[in-house]
């Protein structure tokens, strides 16, 4: 117990000099045989911030996010991050830019939970494990509160317990692009609100993008610095919580009624129930 | 998010104390295999001691001219063959399983399950029963070789059309297995006792057939295969995550995993050929080991390797000593012992290692 961990190791901003940090999608279709998930999208994310993707199920949030990192390839149009087109980068390449934290991962291996974390710094460290990749991995432990699991099986956790250790991977991949797929859809509000919290300062600090495919309005709508509402094949509604969840455009994406109040420039939603 | 815990997770000696452990493990199996091969050399029908044994081999070594040219024969020409062999042969076939299970994600991949072995035993029936050689002279080891190559082959040519996904390629090898077995039981049907009594024997496999220029063509094969896997076990870490999570952390999965079949499959292809089917250390020897040191590849390829080895060496030994003077095939003890510690540890697996 002589070390202490720094956790703003991995607080410290992105390196500037290099190509500027951007999210491009143009045109693009997506689609599984004939039918279409997504059509003719045109998105463009060149600031920091955290950037949140709401809609109903199945409306291709997933998809479009795994369109942006090659593990899904566009029907037609392209993704550019940081000015290259994804689908003539190698995936090592994608993976030293974009971090991504899956919604649930079911492992065959047995290993601890800092041996899983440390898997997320394969794109950046050479084929031994140096002592900055152990310093990362610690931080990420510290930063997501996984202490008391240091000696875990990561089979034998919980599932929200498994996301954390999922986003604190992200996290040590130091990406200039984070995407998290639903990473809070297992984990009770308290740390739902945390981990939004975080992400929003960690946007913010290193100066990169956070991407979020979100399901829960209210928490969205307080952290999100922008949101993008998704419906119908396409992009229904972009631009700031308060623009974009109206009563009107949640009736037509959820087919919903809702009350929106507005407390200091952040929306509340209020859902009316229906009964029979 | 960090609220000042005092708990501190430690992971930098943690990290220290296993990658020790594991060092520790691997230099213990590469000793004791050194120790045993020693002592292999002194078991036999002609009794030799052990500084007999050690000065036959520094003469070997330093290439002095020998005190004793019996002894020296015995040890260096018709004993040390078959104890490289069996060596060599449980290190390569240790990796080979490794490699399969942790590319594979599934508990069952080894040499056998995939088909190599099958097409290896049908090449032989083929040489040995019909007489059909595919290169004329080089008989029953080429045809074992090139028939042991076909299930990859396949799954090669599928993928072309389909991704090749772990299930199909473990699907792919059985249902090859069967096909392969089934032709060469029907060889056997109409094979005459005396071609049928060689390939039963072929089959059983066995380390004691090989001359040290086979053993160095092994030996060659192998350290190329174990170089590349050894290389590539970070990568194999990360496919044990999910097809998904690995290619969003950099790992082009389908294109890496059919070449680590590839040469995977040509390392046991090259060790089945010489020996014969040796079943269970490609199996058993990586859940052994997964179960001590854990389930990092960078550290289970060689200390499987090395406890392979080991494995395989013993049950030579055993395979020499249990009937004696008759000397069992190899492959008989391997399959006597690994079926039975199988089920052992498949019971006392507190601690899964497979879910």
């Amino acid at each position: 117990m002589t070390d202490t961990h720094d956790a703003s190791i991995l607080l410290q901003p992105r390196d500037d000099t290099g190509e500027p940090i951007s999210v491009r999608v143009e045109n693009m279709s997506f689609g599984y045989d004939d039918k279409l998930i997504l059509e003719g999208i045109d998105l463009v994310m060149d600031e920091p911030g955290l950037v949140c993707i709401l809609g109903p199920n199945g409306v291709g949030k997933t998809t479009i996010v795994k369109c942006m990192n090659k593990l899904l390839k566009p029907s037609s149009g392209r993704v550019c991050i940081n000015g290259r087109d994804v689908q003539t980068m190698s995936l090592l390449d994608v993976a030293r830019i974009i971090g991504f934290v899956p919604n649930s991962q079911a492992s065959v291996f047995s290993m601890t939970v800092p041996e899983a974390i440390l898997m997320g710094r394969h794109p950046r460290a050479g084929w031994t494990t140096s002592a900055r990749d152990i310093q990362v991995v610690d931080a990420a432990i510290d930063l997501l509160g996984l202490q008391e699991f240091s000696q875990r099986d990561i089979r034998q956790l919980s599932a929200g317990q498994t996301q954390r250790v999922l986003i604190a991977r992200g996290l040590v991949q130091e990406p200039d692009i984070l995407i998290l797929d639903e990473p809070t859809s297992n984990l009770d509000i308290k740390y739902q609100m945390d981990v939004m919290r975080f992400l929003k300062a960690y946007a913010r600090d290193r100066r990169i993008i956070v991407i979020m495919v979100c399901h829960d309005l209210n928490i969205t709508a307080a952290y999100a610095d922008r949101v993008i509402l998704m419906f119908d094949k396409g992009v229904y509604a972009d631009g700031k919580a308060s623009d974009v969840l109206t009563p009107e455009n949640i009736k037509t994406v959820y087919n919903v009624d809702a009350e929106v109040e507005d407390r200091n420039g952040t929306p509340r939603i209020h859902l009316i129930p229906e009964y029979d | 998010m960090s609220n000042g815990l005092e708990q501190r997770s430690d992971f930098q000696k943690e990290y220290r104390r296993l990658s020790a452990k594991r060092l520790g493990f691997i230099i213990i199996c590469s000793v004791a295999c050194l120790i045993l091969s020693i002592y292999a050399a002194t078991i036999g029908s002609y009794p030799i001691s052990l500084g007999e044994v050690f000065n036959s081999i520094l003469d070997a070594i330093l290439g002095r001219e020998p005190s004793d040219t019996g002894i020296y024969h015995i040890v260096i020409n018709l004993r040390m063959p078959a104890i490289l062999t069996a060596l060599i042969c449980g290190f390569g076939l240790a990796i080979c399983g490794v490699c399969m299970q942790s590319m594979l994600k599934n508990p069952l991949a080894d040499p056998y399950t995939m088909g190599i072995s099958s097409g290896a035993g049908f090449g032989a029936a083929l040489a040995m029963i019909l007489g059909i050689e595919l290169i004329g002279g080089a008989g029953t080891v080429a045809n074992a070789f090139i028939f042991s190559l076909l299930p990859a082959l396949v799954i090669l040519f599928l993928s072309k059309f389909r991704n090749a996904t772990p299930t199909m390629m473990i699907l792919c090898g059985i249902a090859l297995m069967y096909l392969f077995n089934a032709a060469t039981q029907l060889f056997m049907l109409i094979a005459d006792p005396e071609d049928l009594s060689s390939v039963y024997k072929w089959m059983i496999g066995s380390v004691d057939g090989t001359d040290l220029g086979e053993a160095a063509v092994v030996l060659v094969v192998a350290i190329i295969g174990t170089v590349y896997v050894q290389y590539m076990s970070n990568q194999l870490n990360l496919m044990g995550l999910g097809d998904e999570s690995a290619k969003t952390l950099g790992v082009d999965v389908e294109r890496k995993r059919l070449i680590l079949l590839m040469v995977v499959t040509l390392v046991a292809a090259t060790i089945v050929s010489f020996t014969g089917i040796i079943g269970f250390i490609g199996l058993v020897a990586p859940h052994m080991v997964r179960g001590i040191i854990g389930t990092d590849n960078r550290y289970l390829i060689p200390a499987s390797g090395f406890f392979g080895a080991f494995l395989l060496l013993l049950s030579h030994l055993v395979a020499m000593t249990i009937a004696q003077p008759t000397i069992l095939p190899v492959g008989v003890i391997t399959s006597c012992i690994g079926g039975p510690l199988f089920l052992f540890l498949i019971l006392r697996n507190s601690k899964e290692v497979w879910s």
